[in-house]
């Protein structure tokens, strides 16, 4: 385990921005899903001390950032959402200040400066001053001084932020190469679905300072499924109204030769199969429905609402 | 024939973890002095007030040569030390201006603090380096040229005896590092006040020319030279008139080393709250 946080609290004044966030991590790619001022960023902070908490406790490397927060900050990689860089300094200034301050010594600051740069893309504009980058050129250059000393896990606050679309897709692969080919681990938050299902393989959803989900993305995606893709070569409407009479709940779509079915309590795909061969329909393609990272996380999202709505009107 | 021609060197381009050595954590603020002094070091009119810095040097070398022909020597000569040290305090004021006046409020500015504290530095590195980078620039205008000053008027003047050059140094010495440890505290206090480093650097004239002008007033109104305490430069000339020259009482000599420690205190205190605001921001 690589990370874990138990019922954490935070609160800026009076506006609780965390609460109860329980959630662990894996080695792997994490996606931290959740739309804007659920608590993402100050979530990550309380992960490298920057904040402290007020209940609760975090696990990082090992480490409680309490009381370890510098052995944590040396072997974590941090890329802030915020635009920040060292001022008039160049690129590979920037970069290789970050090396020193993590203590690499000079001499392997240098070098180890010039591969991570060139790794993320930055040739010759890391000699120009980072007042003068585009977006793009600081988001690289922010990945760079992240990975600069070789951490064991990066935290990611939204590092496709303000991006154009080539950008985020170079954005996502060098992610998606450093900790799939090198064995890092990365929390990667996002508001961007595609970008969290694209990279991760874990998915942590936030909404509201309070964890939704968190587990396997596969797990996340199939979830409140228990549905079933079906498609025959023909009888498609009997084979429909034969299960319908079988208590399962069939979604058809017009045009569309693929269709749904949601299985009743207890009921298994064996149902389908009787049902079909008493029909003498022939059955093509049968697989668990699956449905979007979009879908999924708009689900959690309403079941969330619905649990909250729940609360209130009980009390 | 050229063999090595159409052979290019492939530089791998893919990223690999570090398994090298690390430094201790403990000297993490030499790292952020030594950024910091890099940055002034690239602007030229801070290179050239260092070597402005020993101008005056010239001329009262001069005075020491004329002073040692004189027939009544030594300590009834004309002073000395006092306009010397004068002058080296306004180059310690202007290569506090030009250093100092980016160290904080430019970092609160760009996020650059949010880039060191989420690196292996603490909060008294972080500041330690920066005043560092202040403090040594002001320690070398003023006790640079007053080294070799002393040095050059204990080898000329023939009534100048070992007593006397140790006496000089040690004033010396005591007086350039409490300067040079207030100005960098103060400095950094104001840097920290505002995000730009002009806005800085003219209220650190400001508050150099305000403070000497109370200082100065309060001390008038009340006919007391107590009050001048509150100028730590005025203090830094006293101070130093005492332990060289023997000039004034102990107490007021007391009073004055006490104002710079406050200063010191002042300046230091009003960085780490506003660093410590401006993390909780960024």
């Amino acid at each position: 385990m690589i990370l874990s946080c138990e019922s954490l609290d935070y609160s800026y004044g009076r506006n609780k921005a965390l609460a109860g966030v329980s959630f662990s991590l894996e080695q792997g790619c994490a996606g931290l899903l959740g739309p804007n001022g659920a608590g993402k960023s100050t979530l990550m902070k309380c992960l490298i001390g920057h904040r402290r908490i007020e209940k609760g406790r975090i696990n990082v490397l090992g480490y409680d950032p309490a009381v370890h927060g510098l052995e944590i900050r040396n072997q974590v990689g941090v890329m802030p959402e915020s635009d920040v860089y060292l001022p008039n300094t160049t690129g590979l200034e920037m970069t290789l200040q970050c090396a020193r301050l993590c203590g690499l010594p000079r001499a392997h600051a240098m070098s180890r400066s010039h591969e991570v740069l060139g790794y993320v893309g930055l040739g010759e504009e890391r000699y120009r001053q980072v007042e003068q980058y585009s977006t793009g050129m600081r988001a690289r250059l922010k990945l760079a001084c992240a990975i600069v000393h070789g951490p064991k896990l990066l935290l990611l606050d939204e590092p496709t932020s303000g991006l154009d679309p080539a950008g985020r897709e170079q954005m996502l692969e060098l992610v998606d190469d450093i900790t799939h080919r090198t064995g890092v681990s990365a929390l990667f938050s996002s508001h961007i679905l595609h970008d969290i299902e694209k990279v991760s393989d874990q998915v942590v959803v936030l909404t509201r300072g309070q964890v939704v989900f968190s587990g396997n993305k596969v797990d996340f995606l199939l979830r409140n499924t228990g549905r079933l893709n079906v498609k025959v070569k023909s009888g498609r409407e009997r084979l429909a109204e034969k299960l319908a009479a079988l208590g399962c709940k069939v979604e058809m779509q017009e045009g569309r030769d693929v269709f749904q079915v949601g299985m009743p309590e207890g009921g298994t795909v064996k149902l389908i199969w009787q049902a079909a061969h008493e029909l003498g329909v022939q059955v093509r393609h049968l697989a668990p429905f699956s449905i979007g990272l979009d879908d999924a996380f708009k689900q959690a999202m309403q079941e969330s609402r619905t649990a909250r709505t729940t609360r209130e009107d009980g009390i | 024939m050229n063999t090595n021609q159409g052979q290019a060197r492939v530089e791998r381009l893919d990223y690999q973890p570090y398994d090298g050595p690390l430094e201790p954590l403990a000297g993490r603020f030499l790292v952020v002095a030594g950024h910091q002094l890099r940055l002034s070091r690239k602007d030229k009119w801070f290179r050239r007030l260092l070597w402005f810095s020993f101008f005056p040097l010239g001329i009262f070398a001069v005075m020491v040569i004329v002073q040692s022909k004189v027939e009544q020597i030594g300590n009834h000569g004309f002073n000395l030390w006092s306009p010397f040290w004068g002058a080296q305090i306004f180059s310690a004021i202007l290569i506090t201006y030009l250093c100092g006046r980016s160290t904080i409020g430019e970092d609160l500015r760009t996020g650059a603090a949010s880039v060191y504290f989420a690196r292996p530095v603490t909060l008294n590195g972080y500041l330690g380096g920066k005043w560092l980078s202040v403090f040594v620039p002001v320690l070398f205008v003023t006790l640079g040229p007053a080294l070799l000053l002393i040095s050059f008027r204990f080898a000329i003047e023939p009534g100048a005896g070992l007593l006397s050059f140790l006496r000089w140094l040690a004033g010396f010495l005591a007086a350039s590092i409490l300067l040079s440890a207030v100005m960098g505290a103060v400095m950094l206090a104001v840097s920290s006040l505002t995000r730009r480093a002009r806005t800085a650097g003219f209220l650190w004239i400001g508050f150099i020319i305000g403070m000497s002008a109370l200082a100065n007033g309060l001390a008038k109104s009340f006919d007391d030279p107590i009050y001048t305490v509150i100028s730590f430069t005025r203090a830094s000339a006293r101070l130093l008139a005492y332990l060289v020259e023997g000039k004034g009482s102990a107490d007021m000599a007391a009073m004055d080393a006490l104002s710079h420690i406050v200063w010191l205190v002042i300046g230091l205190g009003i960085v780490r709250f506003r660093i410590a605001a401006g993390k909780t921001r960024v």
